[in-house]
């Protein structure tokens, strides 16, 4: 039975690199990405589960890491926003000017590509319920879905173009 | 954060996290099961509870699988609600459990955490009494099984330090299961009323969540029901004495909500799930 108390050495597995760091069973993920490993693109927002800036993929899904603990994620392959450079996402996200503040933006660019990753034909119901999971105080609704539709487009073509 | 010590527990075996809970209290540690931690998590950090440990029961393979007899569709304690919402033998309860928090949190929250945490809701519970399922949980005599029925009333009431461990949902079920769940402001909140209402050639069922502190529920026989002249206030009448008032609605409001569901699931205006 694994037993971890008081300051505890683990490894984590954080977009693709395996980090040794020191943590307290309760310390969240979140905390531990942002102020041990230096990941700060999960976001502390309401760390209450309710807004979605901390997502983060835990073995491909997303999960929001103020409601996880730091210990948890041993043995599992974590990805932050920072490992999700030049993906489709990404640039459509910049194209489509699918932020204002970018406080919120982090979350919803690890949701909408951990979906396309799993559907890259999700219906407008199926987006609609994987993003509900995320707020946008700046109400940017707008060009997030339109970053949406245009990563979704290219993810497409992509997949066409491999058949 | 989370403003204090905690010591994390993750037995892999049934036998090794009862003997782990009990030894803790036994030495006076306040010490809570732990599966998806969605909730608890947050409680913890607002201080609306307090423990000194957590007892992962992640560790217990069985417990994170839902296998399929004949019989019924065996579903680990651990299971995600979204895992449960893509499964194809599940797809009865999908337009249920898919209300419950977001799609996010669904990749965490487990139907034994929704069903065996603090807050009042326990959402999930609904469908699974409205099929009758069957619970496994661990105890001091290992594994026991038992109606959900007979263990639940507002909560599941297990025995000191036994946790909930299976939950067997029948395969072949007749009759309909009908649904609407309804929020103050936005759908990813909690419910103002959750009705799940289930009619089959030999009992009625009608649960509720967000209506009183704790989810409840009435069977009724059939025969009984088909003799009733005004169903819609004979059911709201069995509730309306559980029903609560706070921040979202007025105890009156939801007596309404009530009657006009059952309305509408009595006149036919919704299809078996």
């Amino acid at each position: 039975m694994i037993h971890y108390s008081g300051n505890v050495s683990i490894q984590l597995n954080v977009n693709r690199e395996i980090h040794e760091v020191v943590v307290m069973p309760q310390d969240t993920l979140l905390r531990v990405l942002r102020e041990k490993i230096g990941y700060t693109g999960p976001k502390a927002g309401c760390e209450n589960g309710d807004c979605g800036a901390c997502t983060v993929l835990m073995d491909g899904k997303p999960v929001k890491a103020c409601l996880m603990l730091a210990v948890e994620a041993v043995g599992k392959e974590v990805l932050t926003v920072e490992g999700l450079e030049d993906t489709e996402i990404q640039k459509a996200f910049i194209s489509e000017g699918g932020f204002q503040c970018g406080f919120c933006t982090a979350g919803f660019l690890m949701n909408a590509f951990a979906l396309l990753e799993t559907n890259p034909d999700a219906d407008e119901a199926e987006k609609k319920d994987w993003l509900s999971a995320n707020l946008c105080r700046c109400t940017g609704y707008e060009g997030i879905e339109k970053a949406l539709t245009l990563a979704q487009k290219n993810v497409q073509e992509k997949h066409s173009n491999k058949r | 954060m989370i403003a204090y010590n905690l010591d994390y527990f993750k037995p892999e075996t049934t036998q090794e996290a009862y003997e782990c809970m009990k030894t803790l209290k036994e030495d006076k540690v306040n010490a809570l099961y732990y599966s998806g931690g969605t909730e608890v998590i947050t409680n913890l950090r607002k201080g609306a509870f307090k423990a000194d440990a957590v007892i992962d029961l992640k560790g217990i393979g069985e417990m994170s699988e839902i296998l399929v007899d004949d019989e019924y569709i065996v579903v680990g304690a651990n299971v995600p609600l979204n895992v449960m919402i893509e499964h194809s033998e599940l797809q009865s309860l999908k337009s249920i459990l898919n209300k419950i928090a977001d799609h996010t949190v669904r990749n965490a929250l487990t139907i034994g955490g929704n069903i065996c945490g603090k807050l009042p809701f326990r959402e999930a519970v609904l469908p699974l009494l409205a099929l009758n399922s069957l619970v496994k949980w661990v105890d001091e005599n290992g594994i026991n099984e038992s109606l959900l029925r007979d263990v639940f009333d507002k909560r599941l009431k297990l025995p000191p330090n036994a946790f909930l461990y299976q939950i067997m949902i029948p395969r072949k079920v007749g009759g309909k299961m009908m649904s609407k769940r309804m929020e103050a402001h936005t759908e990813v909140d909690y419910p103002v009323l959750h009705v799940v209402m289930s009619v089959s050639d030999t009992e009625v069922f009608v649960g509720l969540s967000g209506f009183a502190s704790f989810p409840v529920y009435q069977l009724i026989p059939r025969n009984e029901y088909d003799e009733w002249s005004d169903p819609v206030g004979s059911i709201a009448g069995l509730f309306e004495k559980d029903a609560k008032s706070d921040e979202r609605a007025s105890k009156e409001y939801r007596v309404h909500l009530l009657k006009n569901q059952i309305a509408l699931f009595t006149g036919g205006a919704y299809d078996s799930l």
